[in-house]
């Protein structure tokens, strides 16, 4: 059994080793002539008949990056360092660079082969423990390699861009991961309380009765166990510490996202969340300050308001009469000035009118007598 | 079900696949009459159907930014000279108390002669989530307190909270104790340090300010989940079954949609209210300990003398009795009563046992304080 699978393994390794070289192959020609053309720009590329060509551009150009590829193994578990000694051309090299990549695609499929296997077998008891073991093998062993690449730090002008987009994709795994395990959980009281069931069913068997008879009283049976393991559930540590890791995980991936859509909307014009959040603050704080003002405005209304009732009330008979016709007279005064003011402006228009109807008149005597000269 | 047919289920779909026919043997039951069933309820889902919710007329007297303050019409002549004040919670809608004709403590109210003045809190927006609970407790609902006052130019006036709603009362209570003639208190949480609602156990996990900066406001369907996941079984399984079992029943079917309607039409929560109210009541419990300073000024639940009536409900999953019945002991007031009805939740304002005991006690309550200052 295990030579058999051995057996394919390597089959499939041969395969995937003289697809690589083809591939390679075909990039390798064109590079050697791309190669031909940095030495000699503007220079006739195709060498003259009958010449060998020269071992040139790629394969140095691949050794030189062997040195690269043997820091970033160091981080992402790709090939190490002495790997590469024995590479002979591009294709090898190439192979050996993808070989890791090939080996961890195999790597999953085994691991999602054996829960599969498991199931058939009915090895992982439930489906709440199938999907832990599939999301374990799909979110987190994946992404403990594929995080490794996601952080390599990004350079240049898009830089923070990339590195937003590497956040998103990261954050998002995990957030999958986290809700994942959380609707996991939420499956155990679906597959506890079937037992419960199961066992009355066997009960009812043992009676010589059968559970279809009584459907309403196992419904019921059924949904009380369910509401009690959910009722258990949800009061425990278990799922109180993933539903806060639950939130969190979508915390750091909404965040991400929208780091991520802010770095797009930026150059299209759409306001972002952000700047439509300053605004809103900005209108909050505003609205606030215009209420206090018109608050403290309205109370010093009512004070002065008061003030005038208790000094008019305070006020003796003698002293209001007096006050009236000082009133009275102080009104008086401004009419007679108001009327004298008007009297002198009437005046004055008057004296313009006149002055101006003389001014016409001795125009028109000018124009008839410079008429008759 | 049983020996080979058990051998055939998926061990690991086992549970799943008996979920399944479990549900089905419970909804279908004897085959003929859930023929006749479909057929019945065939025909009731194509016939219109009574689903408004909320259909007691009102007014809009007074409204700012998304916050609107209802008036309802009087049917009678008023038998209270105050008018009272309802303050419904920012989760979900004020149109629980006007359910429908015959389960409406508004209908109650108006029919008592009481005058009923609703804050509808409206749909905040992204715009509206750097509002705190200073802005919704000195600045909304102390407007609307106001209105009221200047309208009938009283110096106080009654004030029914509810749930979050009346957590908001009490603070204006102690802020503003002069405006409130009487206050009544309805499934309101006032102490939050116990782990006997789910809500409490599950809130110490939440990092407020995480949410906040993911959302802005917290929306509605997100808190709704949250209430589906107190009892998923019940609330998402048990009470589908049992409106698949009546789907030919008219009545029936009315009423569940309005519920429907009602449970799930639910307004984001502000931001900053959200993350004041879970940092400072769920996590720090800071309102019964006089801890909470809003607009400068300390909330101390001594500066509240007015008569209270605290009522809650015994089976409440969201605000159990421990979240309620500490609250009159923390107040200075001498007149004060806790009232524990035997019902939950929303079943304090629907079920028509609590139809029964519930308004008519607030109205006599209310009454017996109106009369007294004749």
């Amino acid at each position: 059994m295990v030579d058999k699978k051995k057996n394919e393994e390597d089959a499939q390794s041969v395969v995937f080793a003289d697809w690589v070289k083809s591939q390679i192959g075909v990039w390798e020609k064109a590079m050697q002539q791309t190669a031909r053309g940095w030495q000699a720009p503007f220079a006739d590329t195709s060498p003259p008949a009958g010449a060998s060509v020269p071992p040139l551009g790629p394969d140095m150009i691949f050794k030189e990056l062997i040195e690269f590829f043997q820091t970033l193994s160091s981080i992402t578990g790709m090939p190490k360092p002495g790997d590469f000694e024995s590479v002979d051309s591009s294709g090898d090299l190439m192979l050996k660079f993808l070989q890791p990549f090939w080996g961890y695609s195999i790597k999953l499929e085994q691991q999602m082969a054996e829960i599969l296997g498991m199931t058939a077998t009915g090895k992982p008891e439930n489906m709440a423990e199938f999907l832990k073991q599939s999301t374990k093998t799909i979110y987190n062993t994946q992404m403990d390699d594929f995080r490794k690449i996601l952080n390599i730090p990004q350079i240049g002008l898009t830089r923070y861009y990339q590195e937003r987009l590497n956040k998103v994709i990261e954050y998002a795994s995990d957030f999958q991961s986290a809700l994942a395990e959380f609707f996991q959980l939420l499956m155990i009281p679906m597959e506890k309380s079937y037992y419960a069931v199961q066992e009355e069913i066997t009960k009812l068997e043992r009676e010589g009765k059968t559970a279809a008879e009584d459907s309403r009283a196992l419904y019921q049976l059924w949904i009380q166990k369910l509401e009690d393991h959910y009722l258990a559930l949800l009061r425990s540590n278990d799922y109180i510490e993933t539903l806060r890791e639950t939130l969190n995980k979508m915390h750091d991936f909404r965040a991400a996202r929208a780091e991520f859509f802010m770095d797009l909307l930026q150059h299209l014009p759409i306001p972002t969340n952000r700047d439509m959040d300053e605004l809103y603050k900005d209108l909050h704080i505003l609205k606030k300050r215009v209420k206090e003002l018109e608050r403290k405005e309205a109370q010093r209304e009512a004070e002065e308001f008061q003030d005038r009732s208790k000094r008019e009330a305070d006020v003796q008979p003698e002293e209001k009469e007096q006050q009236k016709s000082e009133e009275a007279a102080r009104r008086e005064a401004e009419k007679k000035a108001r009327l004298k003011v008007r009297a002198e402006a009437r005046r004055k228009t008057q004296e313009g009118l006149r002055q101006q109807t003389k001014e016409v008149n001795t125009k028109k005597t000018q124009v008839k007598t410079d008429a008759r000269g | 079900m049983q020996g080979d047919e058990k051998k055939q289920i998926p061990g690991m779909m086992a549970p799943y696949i008996k979920a399944g026919e479990l549900i089905m043997a419970r909804v279908v039951g004897d085959t003929a009459t859930f023929c006749d069933r479909l057929r019945t309820a065939r025909d009731v889902l194509l016939s219109p159907l009574e689903t408004e919710v909320a259909t007691t007329p009102y007014d809009v007297v007074w409204e700012e930014d998304r916050v609107k303050l209802k008036h309802y019409r009087p049917v009678t002549a008023p038998s209270l000279k105050t008018p009272l004040l309802v303050v419904y919670a920012q989760v979900n809608r004020e149109t629980m108390l006007d359910l429908q004709p015959g389960r409406s403590v508004v209908e109650r109210f108006l029919a008592a002669g009481l005058d009923v003045y609703m804050i509808d809190w409206g749909y905040p927006t992204r715009k509206d989530r750097f509002l705190n609970l200073d802005d919704h407790v000195n600045g909304y609902i102390d407007s609307c307190v106001d209105f009221v006052r200047n309208a009938y130019g009283l110096q106080h006036i009654n004030v029914m909270g509810i749930c979050q709603g009346g957590t908001m009362c009490v603070m204006h209570a102690a802020l503003h104790a002069e405006k409130i003639k009487n206050l009544v208190l309805t499934v309101t949480p006032t102490n939050f340090d116990h782990e006997a609602g789910l809500l409490n156990v599950w809130a110490k996990s939440l990092d407020p300010d995480k949410l906040v900066a993911s959302y802005g406001n917290i929306p509605g369907d997100i808190m709704n989940l949250g209430f589906l996941l107190l009892n998923p079984a019940r609330l998402m399984i048990d009470k589908y079954v049992g409106f698949l079992e009546n789907i030919h029943n008219k009545d029936f079917l009315e009423n569940f949609v309005r519920m429907e309607r009602w449970i799930f039409d639910s307004p984001d929560l502000p931001g900053e209210t959200f993350r004041e109210f879970i940092k400072w009541m769920y996590l720090e419990n800071r309102l019964i300990k006089n801890e909470i300073v809003l607009g400068g000024k300390k909330v101390d639940l001594k500066n509240i003398t007015m008569p209270v009536l605290n009522i809650y409900g015994r089976y409440d999953h969201l605000v159990p009795p421990q979240s309620c019945d500490q609250f009159t002991g923390k107040i200075a007031s001498r007149d004060k009563e806790d009232v524990c009805l035997d019902t939950g939740h929303i079943g304090i304002y629907v079920s028509s046992k609590a139809q029964r005991e519930f308004a008519p006690k607030i109205i006599w309550w209310l009454t017996e304080r109106d009369e007294a200052e004749k």
